[in-house]
């Protein structure tokens, strides 16, 4: 139980964080380039083609990747929302403000990935389905997040994005569910994917080491801004003007 | 109750969001063309659109004046929980301002051409939808409180939250006149609305603390 506690009061510390979180962030980038790379050649060049859907099946190997990233940086952002309301830990909040703006890109690229891909398997960019219509309400959360923190003012912001989030994380299955339930009801399903084979292990190896690729990389990504915020927030900090100092020779 | 008598001297706002609502329900007519068959296929979706927008409407700046003037912080040293009082703040307003609307969605949608039976069946819908999209939409109203620019942002922050009361209601009520039973989703609408009475009103209440700094 100490233990537990000691590690939490650890990584509450802005020094702490930004140094430690540099081996992490230094750590991600390597290994989520390198799992990249391999993933990428792997599917993009090697698997083999799908039957039906000839060579543009290969986007998966970057539409499912950040389509699992999308909505695991929403729950992580809703967790560290939580961490802020009950044990009122700050850095939580550095953590949501460096996640959201990441978290709403890779929405985004899930859609936009989800659309060129949709064109050549459905005929078309966009069809009302359940899962590409909560994807774009995932979307919009994001986007009230981000929209939420400027209107207030700075004091109180970070604790009521938290909020936001966390009633979000527990609106997000209702949603699912309720748009499933509406899909069903209005629509048959005329632009599905037909019946496909279980993918072989050439192919979802591929896609396995790509979505640990995306996570190492958003990992990388959030760490970079989480520093930087902190940097920019504790700038008076002697720690921080010492690393500064240290780095640039100011 | 007060709450109540004070939105009734004030009767020009409380009847804002009905006519919005009845103009709103207007506008899609003209914006659709005149074509029975198809106003009548789209008159529950269109409704309850019309309806959220005009809860928006019920919903700007509804604690706005409390946290300006100071009334938040006697709530804050009242000895009433604050979750009660955010909770009879929120049924006031729905009473004046959304409970009209509730009235006037079965004229709309029977001017719309759907069947009496249809029209009461998207009464019931509303009555039982729009108190959770209240609750819901008073905590982002909440929210943006000390906000100088709520309006806009409110609709962005609450609107994808009312997304399963809309798909609900709108989709019972076409459920309805396709000559189905509904009784399973008017069910899941009153439990919505019930999670949403026992969990909100402490949201909301959290949410006020926190902007007020408390």
């Amino acid at each position: 139980m100490a233990r537990t506690w000691q590690w939490f009061h650890r990584w509450g510390s802005p020094p702490h964080v930004f140094h430690a979180g540099r081996q992490w962030q230094l750590g991600f980038g390597v290994a989520g380039f390198a799992l990249l790379m391999l993933g990428w050649v792997w599917g993009l060049a090697f698997a083999p083609v799908d039957y039906q859907q000839g060579n543009s099946y290969r986007i998966i190997f970057l539409h499912v990747p950040v389509a699992f990233l999308a909505q695991s940086l929403y729950m992580a952002m809703a967790a560290a929302g939580l961490v802020l309301l009950v044990w009122k830990m700050k850095i939580a909040d550095l953590v949501i403000q460096a996640t959201l703006p990441i978290g709403a890109v890779i929405t985004f690229l899930a859609l936009v990935t989800g659309a060129i891909w949709g064109k050549p398997t459905w005929g078309t960019y966009w069809v009302w389905d359940a899962r590409l219509t909560s994807m774009l309400i995932l979307l919009f959360l994001y986007l009230g997040g981000m929209a939420l923190r400027p209107a207030l003012p700075s004091d109180v912001a970070g604790r009521a994005v938290a909020l936001l989030l966390v009633v979000g994380v527990i609106n997000i299955p209702i949603i699912k569910y309720s748009v499933e339930w509406w899909n069903t009801l209005h629509q048959g399903a005329t632009l599905k994917l037909t019946e496909r084979p279980a993918m072989p292990a050439s192919m979802w190896v591929p896609l396995v080491i790509s979505i640990l690729a995306m996570y190492c990389l958003a990992g990388f990504w959030v760490l970079q801004r989480l520093r930087t915020l902190l940097l920019l927030r504790e700038s008076k900090a002697k720690w921080a003007r010492e690393w500064v100092g240290e780095k640039y020779g100011l | 109750m007060r709450d109540v008598a004070l939105n009734w001297n004030d009767l020009g706002a409380a009847m804002r969001p009905v006519m919005f609502f009845a103009l709103v329900a207007v506008s899609f007519p003209l914006g659709l063309g005149a074509d029975p068959q198809l106003l009548r296929e789209v008159a529950p979706g269109l409704v309850w659109v019309a309806a959220l927008l005009s809860v928006l409407l019920a919903l700007d700046g509804l604690f706005r004046d409390d946290v300006l003037d100071g009334t938040l912080e006697q709530w804050l040293l009242s000895d009433l929980p604050l979750s009660l009082t955010v909770l009879s703040r929120v049924t006031a307003q729905w009473i004046a301002h959304v409970l009209p609307v509730v009235l006037m969605g079965p004229l709309v949608a029977l001017g719309l051409g759907l069947t009496f039976d249809t029209a009461l069946i998207l009464m019931a819908t509303l009555a039982l939808g729009t108190p959770t999209v209240m609750l819901l939409g008073s905590l982002g109203s909440a929210l943006l409180a000390p906000a100088r620019s709520g309006s806009g942002l409110l609709g962005l922050l609450v609107l994808p939250l009312f997304i399963p009361i809309l798909v609900f209601g709108a989709g019972t009520t076409m459920a309805y006149a396709g000559g189905a039973e509904v009784s399973a989703q008017m069910a899941l609408l009153g439990a919505m609305f019930v999670a949403a009475l026992s969990l909100l009103p402490a949201a909301i209440a959290a949410a006020l603390r926190i902007v007020t700094g408390g």
